[in-house]
C-alpha cells in the first residue's frame, strides 16, 4: 500500500486528436449514408428507418435510468405508450399541431415519471423493478383502455400535418430529434448532473456523504428519462398515424430494456445501435423468410434476442458499445487502440513493430 | 359470495407455490427470478407431448414435467446466475428475464400458439361446497401447496443444506470459509426451485389453456404480489399471502359481477386490485407480512 502512495501516478499519455482525411472520409460516408437513406427505395425503407430512429430516442431514455443512474424500469412501454397517447389525444381531440402536441407529450411523460420516481424514493434496488413493473402492467391493460382517452381498443388516430405526411420527411424529423438528443444527452452527462447520476450509480451511500441530494438527483434521472420517452411516444403516435393500446405490451418494455443492454449501458453510440438492430430485426428476418420460403424464420425473433441478451451479460458486458469501442476511439480523433482493454483475452502489447 | 372466496383460494394455492420457488431464489442468492414462470410453462409442454400426444398417464408423465424444471433451473444456475453472482442486482434480474424470454422464444419455435390443454384423471367433478363445485384438480393443487410449504419450512429450520442455503445468502465468503462449496448450494437452490416452479405448471395445466409464457403472462406478476406481501424472505409468508391474493383477486371478479356499470370504465379491474394490493404493500411495509428485512 505505501509503495502504491510513493509512486506517483503515470502521467496520462497525451493523446493529440487528430482530424485526418481517412477520419472525415469515413465520418462522411456514414453521415452520408444515414442521410440519404431514407430517400432511397420505397416509404417503407423510411418508415423501418423512423422506427429505428425512435427506437434509438427511447433506448437514450432507457440508457439514462439504467446506464448512468444504476435504476431499473420495466415499465418503460407506459412512458412511452403514455407520450404516444397524450399525442395521439392533443392532436386529433384537441386540435393541436404537431409542434405542440409532441413536446406536451413529452413534458406529460415527465411529469408521470417524477411520480413514479417520488415513489421510487422510498424503494430501494430490486423492489424499484416490481413497482415500474406494476405501474406498466396497470398502465397496458387499464389506464390504456378507458375509452375517453385512448379510444379503448380500437385505438386513437394521429394524422400527420401535410408537410410531413410523407415516409422520407417524416423520418427527417425523427432524426433531427434524436441529434438534437445525443448533443444534450452528451452535454448532460458532461454536467454537474451527469456526474452525479453517475456517482449515484457507483455506491448511493458515499454519493450522499459527500453531500449530494439523492431526492433531487434521483427524480431528476426519472424525470429526464420520462421526458425523453414521452417525445419518442409522441413521434412513434405520428409514424403508426394511429395509437393502439395492444402495442405497448410487457414484451415491449423487455425489449426496451433488452435492447439498451445489448447496446452497451452507458454507452451512447453503442445504445443507438442496439435499438436500431432490435427496430430492424423482425424486418432483417422478414426478409430471410422471404429468401428461404420458411415463415419460420419471422418465429426466431425473441429466441435470437433472449440469446443475444445472455451472451452480453456474461461475455461481453459492454455489449455493443464495448465491441465498437477501437473504431469510436479511432473515428473520434485518437490514435487506433492496439489492444482492447478487458475486451477476450488480452493479447501482449507489441513493443515497436506492430 | 363464498363460491368467489373458494375461487379465491383455488388460485391462491398456485400463486401461493410460485411465489415459494421465488421466496427460495430470493433467499438463495437476493435477486428476483423472472424466469420462475416460464420454467412452468415449459413443464406444462412437457406434460402436452407426453400426455397428449404420446398417451402416456398423467401420473406417470408429472416426473419426466418435474425433471424439466429441475433441468432448467439447473441450467439457468450454471450459465446465466452463477457467471453473473458478482454483477449488480439489477443485471442479475436482467439476466432472469432474458432466460423467460428465451424459453418463450423457444416455445414459440417448437410449439404452436394455440391455447393447449392436459387431460387429468383428476380433471371432472369433485365436492359441492356453497354452490360451487371444486374439481378434485383444484383439491390435489391445495394439497400439494399445503404439503411442499410444510416439507420446505421443515428444510430450512432443520436440514444441514437448507441451513447452508440461508448462510449462503448472508454471507458467502463465510460459508467458503467453513468448507462448504458456494457453488453447490446455489445450484441445489436454483434446481429446487425449477421444481417448484414445474410443479406449479404440472398441476395447473389440466385446469387451464395454456400458451407460449404462459405462466409468465398469467401467475408471475401476482405470484410476486405474494412473494412481496409475505415478505420474500418467509415460506410461511409466501403460502398465506398467495391466499391472500388469491382472495383479492376473486374479490375483484366478484366486484365487477356486482357492480357492472361502475367497474366496465376500469378494464381488467381484478388484475387491477392485485396491483394496488403490491404498490400499497411496497409503499407502507415493503418488508411484507413475515418478512425479516426491507
Amino acid at each position: 500500500m505505501a509503495q502504491a502512495v510513493a509512486a506517483p501516478p503515470a502521467s496520462r499519455p497525451v493523446v493529440t486528436r487528430r482530424l485526418t482525411p481517412s477520419r472525415i472520409i469515413v465520418l462522411g460516408i456514414i453521415a452520408g449514408g444515414v442521410l440519404v437513406y431514407p430517400k432511397l427505395g420505397s416509404g417503407v425503407a423510411a418508415d423501418r428507418f423512423t422506427l429505428a430512429v425512435i427506437y434509438a430516442i427511447v433506448g437514450l431514455s432507457v440508457n439514462i435510468l439504467m446506464g448512468y443512474a444504476g435504476q431499473i424500469s420495466l415499465g418503460h412501454q407506459a412512458f412511452v405508450g403514455v407520450g404516444a397517447f397524450s399525442a395521439a389525444y392533443l392532436t386529433t381531440k384537441g386540435g393541436l399541431p404537431i409542434v405542440l402536441s409532441v413536446p406536451l407529450a413529452a413534458l406529460i411523460g415527465g411529469l408521470i415519471a417524477a411520480l413514479l420516481g417520488l415513489v421510487a424514493l422510498r424503494i430501494q434496488g430490486l423492489y424499484l423493478a416490481l413497482i415500474t413493473l406494476a405501474y406498466g402492467a396497470v398502465a397496458e391493460r387499464t389506464i390504456f383502455g378507458i375509452r375517453e382517452l385512448t379510444g379503448g381498443g380500437g385505438g386513437m388516430p394521429a394524422l400527420r400535418p401535410e408537410f410531413f405526411t410523407s415516409d422520407a420527411s417524416y423520418s427527417y424529423v425523427c432524426l433531427a430529434v434524436l441529434a438534437l438528443l445525443v448533443f444534450v444527452d452528451w452535454r448532460m452527462l458532461r454536467s454537474k448532473f451527469g456526474r452525479a447520476l453517475l456517482a449515484l450509480k457507483s455506491n448511493e451511500n458515499v454519493a450522499a456523504s459527500f453531500g449530494m441530494n439523492l431526492v433531487f438527483y434521483k427524480v431528476g434521472a426519472f424525470v429526464m428519462a420520462g421526458i425523453v420517452a414521452g417525445l419518442a411516444g409522441g413521434l412513434l403516435a405520428f409514424r403508426e398515424q394511429h395509437v393502439v393500446s395492444a402495442d405497448f405490451t410487457f414484451t415491449l418494455a423487455l425489449t426496451f430494456v433488452i435492447m439498451t443492454v445489448i447496446g452497451g449501458l452507458g454507452n451512447r453510440t453503442g445504445v443507438i445501435l442496439g435499438s436500431a438492430f432490435t427496430a430492424y430485426l423482425p424486418f432483417i428476418l422478414n426478409k430471410i423468410s422471404d429468401w428461404t420460403g420458411s415463415s419460420r424464420v419471422i418465429v426466431l425473433r425473441i429466441a435470437i434476442t433472449a440469446i443475444l441478451l445472455l451472451l452480453t451479460l456474461t461475455k461481453t458486458p459492454g455489449g455493443i458499445g464495448q465491441q465498437i469501442h477501437p473504431l469510436t476511439e479511432w473515428l473520434s480523433g485518437k490514435p487506433f487502440p492496439r489492444h482492447n482493454k478487458g475486451h477476450g483475452r488480452k493479447r501482449k502489447v507489441k513493443t515497436e513493430a506492430a | 359470495m363464498l363460491t368467489y372466496v373458494i375461487i379465491g383460494l383455488v388460485s391462491g394455492a398456485i400463486y401461493g407455490l410460485a411465489a415459494l420457488g421465488l421466496v427460495i431464489i430470493y433467499k438463495g442468492s437476493r435477486i428476483f427470478n423472472f424466469a420462475q414462470g416460464e420454467f412452468g410453462t415449459m413443464a406444462m409442454y412437457v406434460m402436452f407431448v407426453l400426455v397428449e400426444l404420446k398417451g402416456v398417464p398423467y401420473f406417470a408423465a408429472l416426473p419426466a414435467g418435474l425433471i424439466t424444471g429441475i433441468v432448467l433451473g439447473l441450467l439457468t444456475e450454471r450459465f446465466v446466475a452463477r457467471p453473473l453472482a458478482g454483477a449488480q442486482k439489477v443485471i442479475g434480474l436482467v439476466g432472469t428475464a432474458g432466460v423467460a424470454l428465451l424459453l418463450i422464444g423457444l416455445t414459440l419455435v417448437f410449439a404452436d400458439p394455440k391455447p393447449r390443454s392436459v387431460n387429468s384423471p383428476l380433471v371432472g367433478v369433485g365436492p359441492t361446497i356453497a354452490g360451487y363445485t371444486i374439481s378434485r384438480q383444484q383439491i390435489f393443487a391445495i394439497v400439494v401447496l399445503i404439503a411442499v410449504a410444510a416439507s420446505s419450512a421443515f428444510f430450512f429450520k432443520k436440514t444441514f443444506l437448507g441451513m447452508a442455503i440461508l448462510a449462503n445468502s448472508q454471507d458467502s465468503s463465510a460459508v467458503r470459509i467453513v468448507g462448504a462449496s458456494v457453488n453447490r448450494i446455489s445450484a441445489i437452490t436454483w434446481g429446487i426451485a425449477g421444481f417448484l416452479g414445474a410443479l406449479t405448471g404440472v398441476v395447473l395445466a389440466p385446469d387451464v389453456a395454456f400458451y407460449p409464457g404462459y405462466m409468465t403472462t398469467v401467475v408471475l406478476i401476482p405470484a410476486f404480489t405474494a412473494g412481496i406481501v409475505g415478505g420474500m424472505t418467509s415460506l410461511v409468508g409466501a403460502f398465506v399471502a398467495g391466499q391472500i391474493i388469491g382472495l383479492v383477486e376473486a374479490m375483484g371478479y366478484y366486484l365487477v359481477k356486482q357492480f357492472p356499470d361502475a367497474l366496465q370504465t376500469i378494464p381488467e379491474a381484478p388484475a387491477f386490485l392485485v396491483f394496488v394490493v403490491l404498490v400499497l404493500t411496497l409503499l407502507i411495509r415493503p418488508k411484507g407480512l413475515f418478512g425479516s428485512e426491507a
